[in-house]
């Protein structure tokens, strides 16, 4: 069994440009009809969140402006009830934590990227210390449930009530991946 | 499209008459994310000594250091971006270096525009060899959930098993695939 969400459209809302919607497949005694969106691009994102949907596409461009200059297939995150929902040619990151998705920054960026690679996380959250805020990033790496990937790249030095799981990176080992992997400025 | 800083590498490697593969980041840049614009090649130990003489003399790069496994340059022209040449006798376990110069070369790698270029299985292997193996084994991670083929991780052992590294190997394998077990790693590698 597993929980699922629906994206409904509230009264007086203006419906999803046609060309984001397509039909989803209609499962036997399901009565309503269901559309998924279909998310193409960066402003296909955007016309979601004008519509009030939690989605955010995590792209290198975004990360990299923020001190870690790195190549990737940029992943769309979603509420993890909703990730079934979408249609996209993007990868999708299923996020417990919805509200993350709100109105992110750095410590919902340093969550999120903790999913997928825990060491850009790491950096990040270096080179943005003065604007990262100890309780949200707790708050938010709680919520998420990713304490033990935070351990590995030791994130309690931000946050120091993130609870330890597992063990951590040495200091070392981090100091050589800062080390070889400049910032954007250093690195042009 | 070869990266520049390859293109440079190439371009000195290939004046020198230097046998070279490619290995590292850049290796890993040809399937999957990276952040690396350092380059890396792998030289026979037999060539070492000779290729860090000559590129010394190279105008074009500016020497660092060498500690007679890896031998740090950096090129001029391009912001000092390092260029590391490796001896491969580092990862040759009970076999000499030109063996596994050989094996890298021949069965290792892929030649893409004319440059050799490891295969994620060789970098992983060689990664997984350094003391850094941990912080390795976390970009070996974001490899996989970036797409690269996770059996690639069989062919680490195999290489292992080749060249006698497999009591160092072994348990660092488990401990990649350990951590692709974990579900919010497991959850990201299903298909759609």
């Amino acid at each position: 069994m597993r929980m699922e969400g629906s994206l409904l459209r509230e009264s007086g809302e203006r419906p999803l440009p046609e060309e984001m919607r397509s039909r989803a497949p209609r499962s036997r005694g399901r009565p309503r009809l269901e559309y998924r969106p279909r998310v193409r691009s960066a402003d296909d994102v955007l016309t979601l969140r004008r519509h009030h949907v939690p989605a955010v596409l995590i792209t290198p461009d975004w990360v990299s402006r923020h001190g870690y200059p790195v190549e990737f297939r940029p992943w769309l995150a979603v509420p993890a009830q909703l990730s079934g929902k979408f249609s996209s040619d993007f990868r999708i990151l299923p996020v417990k934590d919805a509200d993350a998705l709100r109105d992110p920054g750095i410590a919902e960026m340093v969550t999120l990227l903790l999913r997928f690679d825990p060491l850009a996380a790491r950096l990040v959250a270096v080179r943005n210390r003065h604007q990262l805020d100890p309780n949200e990033l707790y708050r938010r790496v709680r919520n998420e449930g990713v304490e033990a990937p935070a351990t590995r790249v030791r994130l309690q030095e931000f946050a120091p009530a993130i609870p330890k799981v597992g063990s951590p990176l040495s200091r070392s080992e981090l100091r050589w991946v800062e080390k070889n992997n400049p910032p954007v400025a250093e690195a042009a | 499209m070869i990266d520049p800083e390859v293109q440079a590498a190439d371009t000195i490697l290939r004046r020198e008459g230097i046998r070279y593969v490619v290995v590292g980041g850049q290796a890993i840049a040809q399937r999957a994310a990276t952040t690396t614009r350092d380059v890396d090649v792998m030289v026979a130990t037999s060539d070492y000594g000779a290729t860090v003489a000559r590129l010394k003399a190279e105008p074009g790069l500016a020497f660092d250091w060498d500690d007679g496994k890896l031998c740090r340059f950096r090129f001029l022209a391009l912001g000092g971006v390092p260029l590391d040449v490796i001896n491969s006798t580092v990862f040759s376990g009970n076999r000499t270096g030109k063996e596994f110069f050989d094996f890298l070369a021949s069965e290792g790698s892929q030649s893409v525009d004319g440059i050799l270029y490891a295969t994620p299985t060789l970098v992983w292997y060689t990664r997984l060899l350094t003391k850094r193996w941990r912080a390795y084994a976390e970009k070996i991670v974001t490899n996989v959930i970036d797409g690269v083929p996770v059996h690639q991780l069989d062919g680490v052992e195999e290489v292992a098993h080749r060249f006698g590294t497999d009591n160092d190997i072994g348990p660092r394998v488990a401990y990649v695939r350990e951590e692709l077990r974990r579900p919010e790693v497991a959850a990201l590698l299903r298909p759609p």
